[in-house]
C-alpha cells in the first residue's frame, strides 16, 4: 500500500461473514435516498455523487463502522449544501429547533 | 419505521444506546429540516420527494427480469442491449433511463461468470434494480467478493466449477454494471414473461444463476 486508505476503501481488506438479512425501507431511507437522487440530479445538480462520497470517505473510522448507511448520507447532504452554499449552518440550525420543538409538541406524526 | 420495534422508557437516566443500523430521531429530524429548507429556497418542488419516492418504487429487480427476459427472447435487443443498454432498454420498455451514468452489460456465458460489486461505496444499477440490498452496501462483502469471490459465492449458495473464469467489476458513481444471466437449459419456448420469473435480483448482481425449477436440481 503505497498510500493511507481512506476508510470506505475497503477492497481486498479482510472481512467477517456477509450478513444478507434485508429489511424494506423505511420512511427515512426512502427520503434521505430521494433526497439524494434530487440534488444529484442535473436537473438541480447540488452536488454531484462523487462529491457525496468525498464526504463519506471523511467519517471517522468509528462513525464509518457505527453509523447507519442513511444516517451518514443525510449528514454529508447538509454538510454540502453548507460546502455548496445552498444553505448555511445558521438556517440549518434554526430550522432544525424548530422542526424539533415542532415533533416535541405533536409527537411522531409526521 | 424501526422504532415501533422499540419500547424504549421515555426518560433514561443514562444516555440511550443507539441502534447503528436504525434511523435516529435526530437524524430524522435533521432530513425533515433539510427538506423543508430546500423547498422554502425553492431549490425542491412540494411535491418532488414523494414523486422520487414513488419513481423509485417502479424501479425494482422485476424490471431488471424482464430486460434480462427480453434479452434471452429477443436476439435483436440482446445485441442493442450489450451495445448500448440504457438507450435499448429505454426505447424497448418506454422508460426514461436519463441520468448522469453510464450501464454496462456483463453476459455470462459457459465460460466467464459475472459479479458487481462497488468496493468504496454502494453503486449499484439503481435505474433497473432500485436501490441495493444491505449486504452489497456492507463491509464484508464490498472487501471480500474482489480477493475471494469464489468463497463469497459459495457463502450466496453458488459454487462454480473450477473451469469458470470469474470476473469482478467493481462499479463507480459514473459506471454501473447489469449482469446478464445465462439462460437456463430447458426452457425452450417459454415466454418472456415466465424466463422473467426465474431471474432474481441476485441473478443480475451475480450472486446467484437462473435455476430452472422443472430441470431437477441440475443447473
Amino acid at each position: 500500500m503505497t498510500s493511507e486508505r481512506k476508510v470506505n476503501d475497503v477492497g481486498g481488506l479482510d472481512g467477517g461473514s456477509i450478513d444478507r438479512n434485508e429489511h424494506p425501507q423505511t420512511l427515512f431511507e426512502q427520503r434521505v435516498d430521494a433526497l439524494v437522487m434530487l440534488l444529484i440530479h442535473p436537473e438541480i445538480g447540488a452536488f454531484k455523487v462523487d462529491a457525496l462520497r468525498r464526504m463519506l470517505e471523511q467519517n471517522s473510522p468509528e462513525d464509518y463502522a457505527t453509523l447507519g448507511y442513511y444516517q451518514k448520507w443525510v449528514r454529508a447532504v447538509r454538510d454540502l449544501l453548507i460546502e455548496q452554499e445552498v444553505l448555511t449552518p445558521e438556517e440549518i440550525r434554526v430550522k432544525l429547533a424548530e422542526v424539533r420543538a415542532r415533533y416535541a409538541e405533536g409527537g411522531r406524526e409526521r | 419505521m424501526g422504532e415501533q420495534h422499540h419500547h424504549h422508557d421515555h426518560h433514561h437516566v443514562h444516555a440511550p444506546i443507539e441502534d447503528p443500523q436504525g434511523p435516529i430521531a435526530e437524524d430524522e429530524l435533521l432530513e425533515i429540516a433539510l427538506r423543508e429548507l430546500l423547498i422554502e429556497r425553492g431549490v425542491l418542488s412540494a411535491g418532488a420527494v414523494h414523486q422520487q419516492i414513488d419513481a423509485m418504487e417502479s424501479r425494482n429487480p422485476a424490471l431488471g427480469a424482464r430486460v434480462v427476459a427480453r434479452a434471452w427472447t429477443d436476439p435483436m435487443f440482446k445485441r442493442a442491449l450489450l451495445g448500448a443498454p440504457l438507450e435499448a432498454i429505454e426505447q424497448a420498455f418506454e422508460l426514461p433511463m436519463g441520468g448522469p451514468v453510464e450501464l454496462k452489460v456483463l453476459e455470462n456465458t459457459p465460460e466467464v461468470h459475472n459479479v458487481v460489486v462497488c468496493t468504496l461505496c454502494s453503486c449499484y444499477p439503481r435505474m433497473l434494480l432500485g436501490p441495493p440490498p444491505a449486504w452489497y452496501k456492507a463491509t464484508a462483502y464490498r472487501s471480500r467478493v474482489v480477493r475471494e469471490p469464489r468463497a463469497v459465492l459459495r457463502e450466496f449458495g453458488l459454487e462454480l466449477p473450477d473451469h469458470v473464469e470469474v470476473r469482478v467489476s467493481d462499479s463507480t458513481a459514473d459506471m454501473r454494471y447489469l449482469v446478464l444471466p445465462q439462460r437456463p437449459a430447458g426452457t425452450e419456448g417459454w415466454s418472456a414473461e415466465a424466463l422473467a420469473g426465474l431471474v432474481t435480483r441476485d441473478c443480475m448482481i451475480g450472486t446467484a444463476v437462473p435455476r430452472n425449477p422443472g430441470a431437477g436440481g441440475g443447473s
